[in-house]
């Protein structure tokens, strides 16, 4: 039996071709990374292709960085300019469809309290709340078509990150994660940034792996608390010293076990998850600090500013993660509800709220396109910003600045790796109320992540509950007109 | 981790306990709070479990989403895993109590507590040169340093 055994291990480990078929045989999973995240690195090395290049068809992109503004971004109050509110201001919104807001109490049509301008060679329409996004306009692919199922945010906000409405499911960094497995073995594949101000609406359900293994679930970095990752220091009473006594008995007796039980995988992988769990108490600490970066990057990312501070913290961070393989990457832009609010949501008034959350995330984020285009990352990198939903042209209420939710038409912009530059996709009505041409589901969207990544959304599918599950459900086509 | 160490309240039957604390803005949010005491040592079955209220410790061990049917338990390894069994507030506590127990109970009996340890974690006694080794750790920092290799260690963790 044991030399057996033994004699499977050693094959196992020489073979390329059968090691994979050892980790599949061992585990749930595609592209090889069934039974731990850490073994499967080594089994790509030991392939002549790398899993990088996309499993269904060639990779535009190796990883992503998502923006998510949490509490629905005003697309009229940012990048879809629409002159024909002037026109309609203080009238009343009729014959334009169901409305379909949070509160239901449609007031008067309100033109954008802000100015917009035409910037880059694009020409590109940009309110007086994003200077800093404006002059990125040029790298970036607009969405102005996206329509959403759900006017509410919990709901909405699980749509966008895992395309369901309801709790459950993957997230995208997940199915990432599972489809492409991870590129460095001392950070996990899937980080989420939460804003320093608050969890968004759900709490960790938006970076859960629903049913896919634990290994995928996004790991939450907490940057506004004492302790970045949850159990990621050694307790406090507990010296270096005991520390290092005892992980050292452990490590004799895991051994001693997997000697004992020879050709069981998850022993070994045991025992290889505390050499990574010991780099990662180095790494995860590492991608936070700031020391080597010079003056010049932290200004550029708005670090130096108190109002962008906290963003622009982690949209650096978020650099240094994609830089170390970190495959998805998601900073989130505003936090759940509260008063004063502390995201998107601009009930009370446009100017005020969006003029302070533009400042919050604006210098960041161009921050981050620009600083991973000076480093050539652009090329391969895919930068999403997104939103739950929009906000109506019509204000809340009446004699009331504010707008309500409105899931019918609102914009995302892509940028980067795979896409065409400073392009325009999609269409709303004259005042920004319903899409006019191209109506972009979300599923269409995530669909296109996945393609640009190597991956056919109709093809990576985990079997759950009698079904073989997608990111996507059953819908989603990949926006062909968009990419470059 | 809860039984070895004594701690396991076996109580059937009641209302569950809330590991979590409440607040209401419109609708009710929920925080996780470590806490101690026996009524959250019952067994997980007795515990509440809200979705934006789940407990990071047993997310990263593949408890599945109380939404969603799960007919079989995945289980996976990963260095969080390993991160959560060497620092978690609970895994300390529970060394804690699983080393008061043994020395209490030693006492009593006289009896070596790295063998009454072996018993109870992995039905055996040690073997010489684990005995050696553990006795050296327990001399330099504790029975309590001991109890927490016990609970790191694959034997205790895997079904033979």
């Amino acid at each position: 039996m044991y030399a057996e055994h033994e004699a499977a291990m050693a094959q196992a480990i020489n073979d390329p071709m059968s090691r994979r078929h050892f980790l599949w045989k061992n585990g749930v999973g595609l592209g090889g990374l069934a039974l731990t995240c850490m073994l499967q690195e080594e089994a790509a090395a030991n392939e002549n292709r790398s899993i990088t290049q996309g499993i269904h068809f060639p990779a535009r992109a190796k990883r992503v960085v998502q923006i998510f503004c949490m509490g629905g971004m005003s697309q009229i109050d940012t990048f879809d300019h629409k002159p024909a509110l002037e026109k309609f201001h203080g009238k009343k919104l009729q014959g334009r469809g169901e409305l379909r807001g949070f509160f239901g109490q449609a007031g008067l049509i309100m033109k954008s309290p802000f100015q917009f301008k035409r910037y880059g060679k694009s020409d590109s329409w940009v309110s007086s709340i994003l200077p800093n996004l404006a002059t990125c306009v040029d790298e970036c692919c607009f969405l102005h078509s996206m329509v959403a199922k759900s006017n509410n945010h919990t709901p909405a906000t699980f749509q966008m990150n895992t395309g369901f409405t309801l709790n459950g499911f993957p997230c995208m960094g997940s199915w990432l994660s599972y489809g492409l497995g991870t590129e460095n073995s001392n950070l996990p594949s899937f980080v989420t940034l939460p804003d320093p101000r608050g969890l968004p609406a759900g709490g960790s359900i938006n970076w859960a792996a629903g049913f896919l293994p634990a290994a995928h679930q996004g790991v939450a970095f907490n940057t506004s608390g004492s302790e970045l990752v949850r159990d990621l220091r050694t307790p406090a009473g507990v010296s270096a010293a005991k520390r290092t006594a005892g992980l050292s008995l452990l490590e004799n007796m895991n051994r001693k076990f997997l000697e004992e039980n020879p050709g069981n995988s998850e022993l070994a992988a045991r025992l290889r998850s505390y050499e990574l769990a010991g780099a990662m108490q180095l790494s995860i600490p590492e991608a936070q600090d700031f020391s080597k970066e010079s003056d010049e990057i932290k200004e550029l990312y708005g670090i130096e500013n108190t109002a962008s501070e906290g963003i622009g913290r982690n949209c650096l961070i978020a650099r240094r993660l994609l830089e170390r393989g970190v495959r998805f990457v998601q900073i989130i832009n505003g936090g759940a509800f509260g008063s004063p609010r502390i995201n998107w949501d601009a009930h009370e008034s446009v100017v005020k709220n969006h003029t302070k959350m533009a400042a919050s995330m604006d210098q960041p984020f161009a921050g981050l396109i620009k600083d991973l285009n000076q480093r050539g990352m652009l090329d391969d990198t895919l930068v999403l910003l997104t939103t739950e939903f929009g906000r109506g042209p019509a204000t809340q209420g009446v004699n009331r600045p504010g707008r309500d939710h409105h899931p019918d038409a609102f914009t995302f912009f892509m940028a980067g790796a795979g896409l065409k530059k400073g392009f325009h996709y999609g269409e709303t009505d004259d005042i920004g109320f319903a899409v006019a041409d191209k109506p972009t589901t979300i599923h269409d969207f995530h669909a296109t992540v996945l393609h640009l990544m190597g991956i056919d959304h109709k093809k990576l599918t985990y079997y759950h509950n009698g079904i073989q599950r997608r990111l996507t459900d059953v819908h989603g086509h990949v926006i062909k007109g968009i990419l470059a | 981790m809860l039984s070895i160490s004594g701690k396991l309240n076996t109580q059937m039957g009641g209302p569950s306990y809330r590991p979590f604390t409440i607040s209401s803005f419109g609708s009710s949010f929920y925080k996780i709070k470590d806490q101690e005491g026996p009524q959250f040592d019952r067994r997980s079955v007795y515990r509440m479990n809200v979705n934006s209220g789940k407990d990071p410790l047993l997310d990263v061990f593949d408890c599945p989403d109380p939404s969603v049917k799960a007919p079989r338990r995945r289980s996976t390894t990963t260095p969080l895993q390993a991160l959560s069994l060497m620092n978690n507030s609970l895994v300390q506590r529970l060394a804690k109590s699983f080393a008061g127990r043994l020395q209490q109970e030693t006492a009593e009996t006289k009896a070596s507590s790295i063998e009454q340890a072996w018993l109870y974690a992995f039905a055996r006694k040690p073997t010489g040169d684990e005995r050696e080794q553990c006795e050296a750790l327990v001399k330099e920092h504790g029975l309590e340093t001991a109890c927490w290799v016990i609970f790191n260690a694959s034997e205790f963790l895997y079904v033979r």
